[in-house]
């Protein structure tokens, strides 16, 4: 029967990089990423990160720690979310501007 | 329960959703709904690979089982179904649930165990961003609020906070005349 197949075939090991310690590191040198990005948002973006999200050289360290210590699916879904968030945060700083568009 | 009841009823309530399940639990052991009859269940459908709304909703979900039981008086018994069998291996849910609360059960099996569970509980999953064998899985991470009948009384999403969960739940139980063998 499949269900006791699977049990006994099922590996041992364990994902550690979706833990918690490993998760905390993750969102520790995630946010000091994007902590850069906002201090050095007046900087020319010259480096690609993911998903087309450009950042400044000054924020390289940064970056490096942070793709070094998240999945890379979830580097790029973070830099998803933040995208969307600055989109956001755009259309809403920019409605004096767009009036009558 | 004949066939006449059960149109009846999903007349006036809308798609019957749950049934019947066949999955192994983090100590390689069977479980299916006869484990589960006789409890409220509180059942979410999630991965461990989720970056960041998995482990808020297991928060959620560990920390609404302990308001019920202590402020309540309620036992609801909390149950993680993974949408990701391929990762999720009995002994890494383990390790990951044991994280937040080795109460809650968590639950894996071959990927057409999972595909009918998820079936018959009408959650999307969808696998997405696959690089090799790191990947995302696309899912509403809703979660199922059982009755000791194994019938479902109603679903919440994300949106639920901690509080506003144990207060829906806690009115849901109270309002129902099934009470389980705990309670």
């Amino acid at each position: 029967m499949a269900l006791e197949a699977y049990s006994s075939q099922a590996a041992d090991s364990v994902h550690s990089d979706v833990l918690s310690e490993a998760r905390i590191a993750c969102y520790k040198a995630r946010d000091a990423f994007y902590a850069c990005l906002e201090k050095e948002s007046d900087k020319k973006p010259t480096e690609s990160a993911s998903v087309g999200l450009l950042y400044p050289a000054e924020c390289k360290k940064n970056r490096e720690a942070y793709v070094n210590q998240c999945r890379p699916t979830w580097v790029k879904h973070f830099d998803r979310q933040y995208c969307a968030k600055k989109r956001v945060q755009r259309l809403l700083d920019d409605n004096e501007s767009r009036r009558g568009v | 329960m004949c066939e006449g009841e059960k149109y009846e009823r999903s007349a006036n309530k809308g798609p019957i959703i749950g049934g019947p399940l066949s999955l192994i639990d983090t100590e390689g052991q069977i479980v299916t709904e006869k484990n589960l009859i006789g409890n409220w269940v509180l059942l979410y459908f999630g991965y461990t690979s989720s970056p960041d709304v998995g482990p808020a909703e297991v928060r959620k979900m560990a920390n609404t089982i302990d308001i019920l039981e202590s402020r309540q008086n309620i036992k609801v018994l909390p149950v993680f179904v993974t949408i990701d069998p391929q990762r999720d291996t009995p002994s890494h849910l383990r390790t990951y649930i044991r994280e937040f609360d080795s109460r809650i059960v968590g639950l894996t099996g071959p990927v057409a165990a999972i595909r009918q569970i998820a079936q018959e509980y009408r959650v999307f999953f969808k696998k997405i961003d696959e690089q090799g064998d790191d990947y995302l899985v696309d899912t509403s991470h809703n979660m199922y609020l059982i009755n000791p009948n194994m019938e479902v009384e109603r679903s919440f999403g994300v949106e639920y906070s901690t509080d506003e969960l144990a207060e829906a739940i806690t009115k849901e139980i109270k309002k129902s005349k099934i009470t389980n063998s705990q309670n």
